[in-house]
């Protein structure tokens, strides 16, 4: 494993009961009594995912295409703005909707964190197949199935039409 | 002028630079040549300021620019450089490889436009302004590498084999732009080459590297009539 990814460590085992430890406060309840505790949980879990993406797209620039941006510009922003995040569009599109599709299934993380009355969709097939529902169990799956794919389609889509002309190197 | 002061540097154990000390004045072009892996592009880039010398330092118009605890900023050393592989930024066109450097002039938008018309046209590459560098030839991409380079009104260039891969016709027509260029912009040229023949076409004078140590430098007639020991006369082919 890479230094860098040192730094998620923490994150990889059991992700939820960080987060339930950290907003199950009075202070912060409000968050942890919103949905927005479901898209943290989301963030957690996949984040290793996406940090693995995003820095195999930035080892892909060639460092002379920086070091020719200094050559002009001493402002490190300027160069990060300009140079960096375009040519590490791709792979940042991708580690975003990797984890965008990967969350759509999602359900441990999701079964310990939701706060009361919210529900998934995957959350929504496993209560039902507790209850035996098979026909609505079925018929969810089939909507998520779509779901997901026509987001999919969607973003190839639009990947494809804004990084047409973005290529890492000549 | 720049001066290259006593500059040493080591990766790990292996000493790449060994006590290099050089000096090149404005309207100059000196040719720095070499085997592969002698350190040709070390020196450089300590020059340009993307590396720290060991020992030695680094001055430009007498201001120490790099030792081994000091680096001024590379674009704080009116230099500019062009990579072996050019480094043209893929996503961005002609005229915005041009506009990232002279952004930090701060110019209105007309005087933006004319003034990179005016640097392309100084390379030929007019009306090239939409074109992204992969729908370039090799030829015209390094014009733009040039014309990036010039933008900044650099008073020193250090150019990195920048013509190795190009043909002969091409080569030739790039090297009477350098020359032109070297005239009348009074730029003084660190020109990193394998070809013989470039240097004695381009060269004013000669600096002769070997295993990161300076085997001679001089003018380029002086270098071939004496040269100093049986490496230079291999390198330079001189009988």
């Amino acid at each position: 494993m890479d230094l860098p990814h040192l730094y998620l460590l923490p994150f990889l085992p059991l992700p939820w009961m960080g987060l339930i430890k950290v907003w199950n406060q009075p202070v912060v309840s409000i968050i942890y009594g919103s949905s927005f505790i479901v898209i943290l949980g989301y963030i957690a879990r996949f984040i290793p995912f996406s940090t693995i993406i995003g820095i195999a797209g930035l080892k892909q620039i060639n460092p002379c295409l920086e070091e020719a941006a200094f050559l002009s510009t001493a402002r490190w922003i300027k160069v990060i703005r300009g140079i960096v995040v375009p040519l590490s569009q791709k792979s940042l599109a991708i580690g975003f909707f990797f984890v965008f599709i990967l969350s759509f299934g999602e359900l441990s993380t999701t079964l310990l964190i939701i706060p009361p009355g919210r529900q998934t969709i995957p959350i929504k097939i496993y209560n039902l197949m507790h209850y035996g529902a098979h026909q609505m169990v079925a018929a969810l799956c089939l909507i998520l199935i779509l779901i997901i794919f026509s987001f999919s389609g969607l973003f190839l889509l639009l990947y494809k039409k804004f990084t047409k002309n973005i290529r890492c190197s000549l | 002028m720049l001066t290259v002061d006593n500059v040493s540097k080591k990766y790990g154990n292996v000493e790449i630079l060994k006590c290099l000390t050089l000096e090149i004045s404005p309207g100059e072009i000196m040719a720095l040549v070499g085997p592969s892996g002698c350190g040709k592009t070390t020196l450089l880039r300590i020059i340009a300021g993307l590396e720290n010398p060991d020992e030695g330092r680094v001055l430009i118009d007498g201001t120490e620019v790099s030792t081994k605890n000091k680096l001024v900023a590379p674009n704080k050393r009116s230099l500019s450089m062009i990579f072996q592989d050019l480094a043209l930024w893929p996503h961005m066109t002609v005229e915005k490889n041009i506009e990232f450097v002279i952004k930090r002039d701060k110019l209105t938008r007309n005087n933006y436009r004319l003034k990179i018309d005016e640097i392309l046209a100084n390379v030929n590459l007019y009306g090239y302004n939409n074109r992204y560098p992969h729908e370039l030839s090799g030829g015209e991409r390094q014009r733009l590498a040039i014309a990036r380079a010039l933008a900044s009104k650099p008073m020193y260039l250090l150019m990195d084999e920048p013509f190795s891969n190009l043909d002969t016709i091409l080569k030739g027509e790039l090297q009477d732009m350098v020359m032109e260029l070297k005239d009348n912009f009074r730029i003084g040229i660190i020109y990193v080459t394998h070809n013989i023949e470039e240097v004695f076409v381009l060269a004013d004078r000669i600096a002769i590297i070997n295993k990161g140590i300076m085997e001679q430098i001089d003018y380029k007639e002086k270098v071939l009539n004496y040269p100093k020991n049986e490496f230079v006369r291999r390198l330079l082919k001189i009988r």
